[in-house]
């Protein structure tokens, strides 16, 4: 991160909306935040993997990051290809976070497909 | 609560950052957990419209979601530098958002307006003028507006010549510019709240003296957005719960801090806030930069000069290098090291050597930044954070 200022031309940069691997629309890799982290983070360290699951509550959807005690860390939300998730979810695909960053109440998670 | 206001992509590069909020959406989350009737009336591009809808959902917030052809992307290198400068006179205006309510929010938005009657209406401007709020017919019993306190001069003092920055006006020149806005409000009641760069606010009203909150200190700075984790927090405290303005700030305050320190979303009520540290109220001293001497870090000092003036700060660029004979710290009580990947732990502490007992901030993306143990030191891999806390430690 160096290089830059006023006056000067700013580099390009790139941003990918979540990836497909492949043709399969449900192959999917992606990095977010999580929100509304909870104090299960605690425990969570860098490099950990988290199980991503798809919640249903009075009608409503929300997908969720938890620990392998099935501890709710935080939830998945607000970002380009969220609803494609929550449909290949529903179809039973399964995805992984690993954390990437951690704090003591935000968890920076890349996503992709796999099972523990 | 009623919150207005725009659902914009917002991208960063330091650190990553890959969201859909935008004021509107960010506030609604930021309230969700807090007002079981949130409600968010807003703009949203087909493209994103079903990623919006499933968020909304997950987090319980009801909605009134109207389609527009604007595909709004905010850019950002660091927290502190937005890349993208949209002009809201290109941008295709769709029909205004009408809403009644007893609380409510109302952002300004760039492909639209919003028309707003309240009992207690929160206003943040964001790219228009504070005084339009009663431009397009909106009606609050009491308004508070929000505003940085070049907004409060440029509102308030029409006058104000064009080559005079109004980041240095006096406390009487902003407090006139209140009375003001004041004046031009009529019998109507209205409250301002002026946030400053790195945190603290005033607070004006009609009948008491103005009020100065200080800011509360963070250990890291994500600025994206934490203007409108304010906005929504003053709002819900003011407009929802009926709270007193300098109290409403004050939670308003603690939610940003908390925001930019961790990125908290959704808020936790008033009163399980938990009290953080204040900085001082005084004026921000004199923060001297140093660093790397290669071709690109003196650019990043520049940038820092540049950053932290717009902050309402002034920083001595030192000549690069530390050599003896060039270095001077001058009247600087807080002094910025920004190194590059080519230094090493020696040139940190050889800056640390030549500055006494100042306080000294590091900016260096190493992963020898955790050997850093000089002391009266604090050391950051995130050049927004260690922006921020050069400006708070000239502030103590």
């Amino acid at each position: 991160m160096s290089g830059f200022g006023p006056g000067r031309k700013l580099p390009h940069v790139r941003f990918d909306l979540p990836r497909r691997q492949s043709e399969d629309p449900c192959d999917l890799q992606f990095r977010t935040d999580l929100v509304g982290v909870r104090p299960a983070i605690l425990d969570v360290q860098q490099g950990d993997t988290l199980d991503v699951e798809l919640v249903e509550q009075g009608g409503a959807r929300s997908v969720v990051c938890l620990t392998e005690e099935k501890q709710v860390v935080g939830a998945l939300a607000a970002f380009q290809g969220f609803a494609q998730l929550i449909r290949c979810l529903a179809l039973k695909n399964q995805y992984l976070a690993e954390v990437e960053v951690v704090s003591k109440s935000q968890c920076t998670v890349l996503v992709r497909r796999g099972t523990q | 609560m009623i919150i207005v206001g725009g659902t914009y992509v917002e991208r960063c590069e330091f650190p990553y950052w890959n969201q859909i909020y935008g004021s509107g959406l960010r506030a609604a989350v930021a309230l969700s957990a807090l007002s079981s009737n949130c409600a968010l009336h807003t703009y949203v591009n087909e493209l994103w419209l079903e990623d919006v809808e499933a968020t909304l959902e997950a987090f319980g917030i009801k909605s009134n979601l109207l389609r527009t052809n604007e595909r709004i992307v905010f850019d950002y290198l660091y927290g502190f530098d937005r890349l993208t400068r949209v002009d809201p006179e290109t941008v295709e205006q769709s029909d205004a958002i009408k809403i009644e309510g007893d609380a409510v929010l109302r952002f300004g938005m760039l492909e639209g307006n919003a028309c707003v009657k309240g009992r207690r209406v929160v206003f943040d401007p964001q790219y228009a003028n504070a005084a339009s709020f009663w431009d397009n017919g909106s009606e609050a019993d009491s308004l508070a507006l929000i505003l940085n306190p070049e907004e409060l001069i440029k509102s308030g003092l029409v006058n104000w010549p064009d080559d005079r920055d109004p980041r240095i006006a006096t406390d009487e020149e902003r407090n006139k510019a209140a009375q003001n806005i004041f004046d031009a409000a009529r019998s109507r009641r209205v409250v301002l709240v002026v946030k400053h760069g790195v945190g603290g606010a005033d607070i004006y009203t009609h009948d008491e003296s103005p009020t100065r909150i200080p800011a509360y200190a963070a250990d890291a700075f994500f600025k994206i957005g934490s203007g409108d984790v304010f906005a929504a927090a003053f709002a819900y405290a003011w407009a929802a719960r009926q709270m007193h303005a300098v109290d409403a700030a004050r939670y308003a305050l603690l939610c940003s801090a908390n925001y930019v320190e961790c990125r908290q979303l959704p808020l936790s009520s008033p009163e399980s806030m938990v009290a953080r540290p204040e900085i001082g109220v005084r004026a921000i001293s004199r923060i001297a930069l140093s660093g790397s001497a290669s071709e690109a870090n003196a650019e990043l000092l520049r940038h820092a000069a540049h950053a932290i003036g717009s902050l309402g700060g002034s920083a001595d660029l030192q000549p690069i290098g530390l050599q003896d004979g060039l270095f001077d710290v001058g009247k600087a009580d807080v002094v910025l090291g920004v190194f590059d990947l080519n230094a090493n732990i020696s040139d940190v502490e050889q800056l640390r050597s030549k500055i006494g007992d100042r306080r000294l901030i590091v900016f260096w993306p190493s992963p020898l930044l955790t050997f850093v143990d000089t002391p009266n030191t604090i050391a950051s891999a995130d050049y927004a954070t260690a922006l921020y806390l050069a400006l708070r430690e000239a502030r103590r």
